[in-house]
């Protein structure tokens, strides 16, 4: 039985994809382990979107015509909207690890996902601001992956103006080629405000903050969950410290399970898994679940009936549109590692 | 338990196809044994050298790049450049290097001072001044121990590419290069694209970092996973056989010291037995081949077969009958042994018609003697009591009934002679033709005296017969030479003999005796019709006798497993030759063997 695997696996934000692709690889070998699926070995066919929703679409219609079972992706929100009509249109059940864009939300379609929507997400990290006592907030958002970043910035501005909070400035940037991080700093401190709310990828992320720092040294910066990934702390060093990331996984778990998977991960693939990998194992495990209960015929059925299902940390919750809701995280950069921030 | 009989057709395609797919099935088993360790080291030994030579050229590509960045910054070192000279050197080292994306040089807090990045990455310099690269492991470590140190692979934040940076330190200061792992992926190409081998370099931490397609390294495949590429990475060079790209390869892994990556060079089971597999092609063609040959001869031979047995069985039953020519026979069946059973039960019939022929002659010929003594005898006695009183015709008629009645007796005697030639055994005794002819010449001298014959004998072989027919056949022969010599010439009688091969299809060595004379000979038409019983070429008043003479003499050679030819002219001579077996190989002289 073949599994389908989409997403960006080259290009500057490639760890995504390649974290997903790494757990999404995991799950299957250890389904294989187990038996497979129906009697049946499980094989998984990869292929590189290159985060062009273009040739996303081009390989969506490849993993269809292999006639995979479900596929685990797109990795980015803008990939998985660009992608829904014909989601929809080939009835393929897809799952997404990461897309977590509020577009996608209350949807009767063949998309779901794993991960809670941005919404969520960015409401708990403003209020974690509102609690520190800040009350200016400049908004930063990479138009690459606009539906992500507006979500993110939308949702967190709504719910810091509505706790008494203001957003001084939104600022957005295309990335490169073209963007010079020096005059994007330059705008975030001229902002007048006590608090940077960046929604970018981690690389791009380190360069900004480190260039907004050596302008405004006490600037607080929060960072979306785009950013929270393994390198993150290491890319700028001690004018990373103090920074907000939120965090799509607990990276502090120790539970027996998830410490196997990190043990298992590590000798697997040489590294520690971050949340795309723990995204893209669950992914899996999901459209696993579906195939036992039904086999392949009325897949897509089993999936919108599935409401709890046992991730590697915790428990994950679906709605009726097949939407989880999971916890997310807040941790602070020090020393050039993650701590964790109290609830 | 009723024993399985299979018949002719099934036999002869079994064994055409035991003959034809055994050996070929031997020789391939053969074959495959001793070829694959063969083909296996050979594959082996081209990955180790494949491999050898990849890591070379990641060798070189590493040190080009850490001589250009130790340039910079022994220059830096030696002497502190003024302001924009270290930006222009920076700028020129990536325009020299088209795989270098990013220079930096830190200051001595490791935060960047001077960059100068490839127009490609789409970044700006100035983004990157001031950046903190003091808790980089490698701008640590290089500045801890004072030399080039090249760092663990990432996905470059500049390019998204897989890159490596080296940290060279410079005083206080650093120069710090990212190298885009693309070049190597190029280089790996280049040095891949002779064979069918795959070659793969991965980092530290068994992510591929360079690969033929330079879409693989990017999405950066782990190969840790594999023991052989563990061990390599760990220092130690290790062949293994592994699945990979769906399907079994051979592989090497590399160590490449000192940056601890490895190269790894594989290639396809199915690629390195090939010339196996056409081998087994071939074989598959030879022996379909050989199934169809030898369905279609079998079924040809005995369907052939069994068409000629029956032919014969038809002659021989026609020939109990009233006699045939044997059918030409090459032999084959495929209903052999019902009609060997017929032909079988046809013989018994045939030799019970000849024992009931025999003693019909015998009691014929027996019987008819006591009519024919009484017709003699009392046509003597009428004779006498007539003699004076009848007339001339009368006593020529007497006479003639006289003389048909002696002609009669002959005729009987010579069928009873005939006749014991079928029905006795013949004797196997040690004959000295020599003697034998001697015997018969001693017999024959008042005719040879009266004709003045002269009769010339060379040595002839001791043979393994019936005396008393041997002696027979050669006064019957003798004979008939001088019976039939020309009155205008003297007799002259030559009987010679010498070893020859029985026929020029066999290696059978035989006795050629050889009886030629210069009578008056026989035309050359009769050959055949000669050795028939009671037939004549002369008028009876011209030459007596029966005309059984040369019958008892074809049917004496034929009992003793020899045949006779007979050849003659017209008014020049005869010339009967006679091949009789070895029967123990003595020739003339005592010596000689029965084969060529």
């Amino acid at each position: 039985m073949r599994i389908g695997f989409l997403g960006g696996l080259s290009g500057r934000v490639s760890d995504l994809g390649i974290g997903s692709r790494n757990g999404a690889q995991l799950a299957i070998e250890d389904l294989n382990a187990a038996g497979g699926l129906a009697g049946r070995p499980l094989e998984l066919v990869i292929r590189d979107d290159e985060q062009s929703p273009d040739l996303a679409r081009q390989r969506l219609d490849e993993l269809c015509d292999l006639d995979v079972a479900f596929i685990v992706g797109p990795i980015t929100s803008t990939a998985a909207v660009a992608l829904l009509p014909t989601i929809n249109q080939r009835r393929v059940p897809v799952i997404s690890p990461l897309a977590g864009a509020n577009d996608l939300s209350g949807q009767d379609d063949a998309f779901f996902r794993v991960v809670s929507d941005t919404a969520s997400s960015a409401r708990q990290q403003a209020a974690a601001l509102l609690a520190r006592g800040l009350r200016r907030i400049v908004t930063v958002g990479d138009a690459k992956n606009a539906i992500f970043s507006r979500n993110w910035i939308d949702s967190a501005s709504k719910h810091f103006t509505a706790g008494g909070g203001v957003v001084v400035q939104a600022l957005s940037f295309e990335g490169a080629p073209g963007l010079r991080f020096v005059e994007l700093a330059q705008q975030i401190a001229a902002s007048g405000a006590d608090c940077a709310v960046i929604a970018a990828n981690a690389a791009d992320s380190a360069v900004l903050v480190q260039q907004v720092r050596r302008l405004q040294e006490g600037l607080f910066v929060a960072l979306s969950a785009w950013a929270g990934t393994e390198v993150f702390p290491t890319l700028g060093g001690p004018a990373l410290d103090g920074v907000m990331v939120t965090q799509f996984f607990d990276r502090f778990n120790a539970t027996p399970r998830w410490l196997d998977f990190v043990a298992r991960y590590g000798q697997r693939f040489g590294e520690s898994p971050g949340y795309p990998a723990m995204n893209g194992y669950d992914a899996v495990q999901m459209g696993a679940a579906a195939v036992r209960a039904t086999g392949r015929d009325g897949l897509l059925q089993a999936l919108r009936q599935i409401r709890e299902l046992e991730g590697l940390q915790r428990t994950l919750r679906f709605d009726e549109f097949g939407d989880c809701i999971v916890p997310t995280y807040l941790t602070i950069v020090e020393g050039g590692r993650y701590v964790a921030v109290p609830a | 338990m009723t024993k399985r009989v299979w018949s002719l057709g099934v036999r002869l395609r079994g064994q055409f196809l035991l003959l034809g797919v055994v050996p070929v099935l031997v020789l391939f088993a053969t074959a495959w044994v001793l070829l694959v360790p063969v083909l296996t080291d050979q594959a082996e030994a081209r990955n180790r050298e494949l491999a050898l030579a990849v890591r070379d050229q990641v060798q070189l590509q590493l040190l080009l790049r850490q001589r250009a960045a130790g340039i910079v910054a022994d220059g830096l070192r030696d002497n502190p450049p003024r302001a924009g000279e270290l930006q222009r050197s920076l700028q020129a080292l990536l325009q020299r290097d088209p795989f270098l994306q990013a220079a930096y040089v830190t200051g001595a807090d490791g935060r960047v001072a001077d960059a100068a990045l490839a127009p490609t990455t789409g970044r700006f310099a100035e983004d990157v001044v001031g950046l903190d690269l003091s808790t980089q492991a490698h701008v640590v470590q290089a500045r801890q121990e004072q030399s080039p140190v090249w760092s663990d692979t990432f996905l470059s934040t500049l390019t998204g590419e897989v890159t490596a940076a080296l940290a060279v330190p410079a005083g206080d200061r650093t120069v710090v290069v990212e190298l885009s792992l693309t070049a190597l992926s190029k280089s790996v190409v280049d040095l891949a694209q002779s064979g069918l081998s795959q070659v793969v370099v991965v980092d530290r931490d068994g992510h591929v970092i360079a690969h033929p397609d330079a879409r693989r390294a990017l999405q950066q495949e782990n190969l840790s996973a594999l023991p052989f590429v563990r061990e390599a990475l760990a220092g130690t060079a290790r062949s293994a056989r592994t699945n990979g790209d769906s399907e079994e390869q051979l592989a090497h892994a590399l160590p490449v010291p000192p940056i601890g990556w490895a190269v790894v060079v594989s290639q396809p089971v199915s690629a390195v037995m090939l010339p196996l597999q056409q081998l087994g092609g071939a074989v598959l063609a030879v022996l379909v081949g050989s199934v169809l040959l030898a369905v279609a001869v079998g079924w040809r031979m005995a369907h052939r077969t069994g068409t000629e047995v029956a032919q014969l069985a038809d002659w021989a039953q026609r020939t109990a009958g009233d006699g045939g020519n044997p059918p030409d026979l090459s032999f084959s069946t495929s209903e052999f042994n019902a009609v060997w059973t017929r032909l079988r039960d046809l013989f018994q019939q045939l030799l019970a018609r000849n024992r009931e022929l025999q003693q019909f002659v015998m009691v014929a010929s027996h019987d008819l003697q006591e009519p024919l003594r009484k017709i003699e005898v009392f046509g003597d006695r009428l004779r006498g009591d007539l003699d004076g009183r009848l007339s001339e015709p009368e006593r020529d008629r007497l006479d003639r009934v006289l003389g048909a009645a002696a002609r009669m007796r002959a005729l009987v005697n010579d069928l009873l002679e005939y006749s014991a030639l079928t029905s006795d055994t013949v004797a196997q005794e040690s004959v000295q033709l020599t003697a034998v002819v001697d015997g018969v010449l001693d017999d024959l001298e008042p005719g040879i005296a009266e004709a003045q014959a002269e009769f010339l004998v060379a040595a002839l072989p001791t043979i393994r017969g019936d005396p008393q027919q041997l002696r027979q056949m050669f006064q019957n022969l003798l004979g008939n030479s001088l019976k039939y010599r020309a009155a205008e010439r003297r007799l002259r009688v030559v009987i010679e003999s010498e070893v020859v091969r029985a026929s020029a299809r066999v290696s059978t060595l035989c006795h050629r005796i050889r009886v030629r004379d210069n009578g008056i000979g026989f035309d050359r038409a009769y050959r055949e019709k000669i050795f028939v019983p009671f037939q004549r070429l002369h008028a009876r008043q011209d030459y007596p006798g029966t005309g059984i003479g040369l019958a008892i003499v074809h049917k004496i050679v034929q009992r003793h497993g020899g045949s006779i030819q007979a050849d003659g002219i017209v008014g020049e001579g005869a010339e009967f030759v006679i091949d009789l077996p070895l029967a123990g190989g003595a020739g003339p002289d005592g010596s000689g063997a029965d084969r060529l």
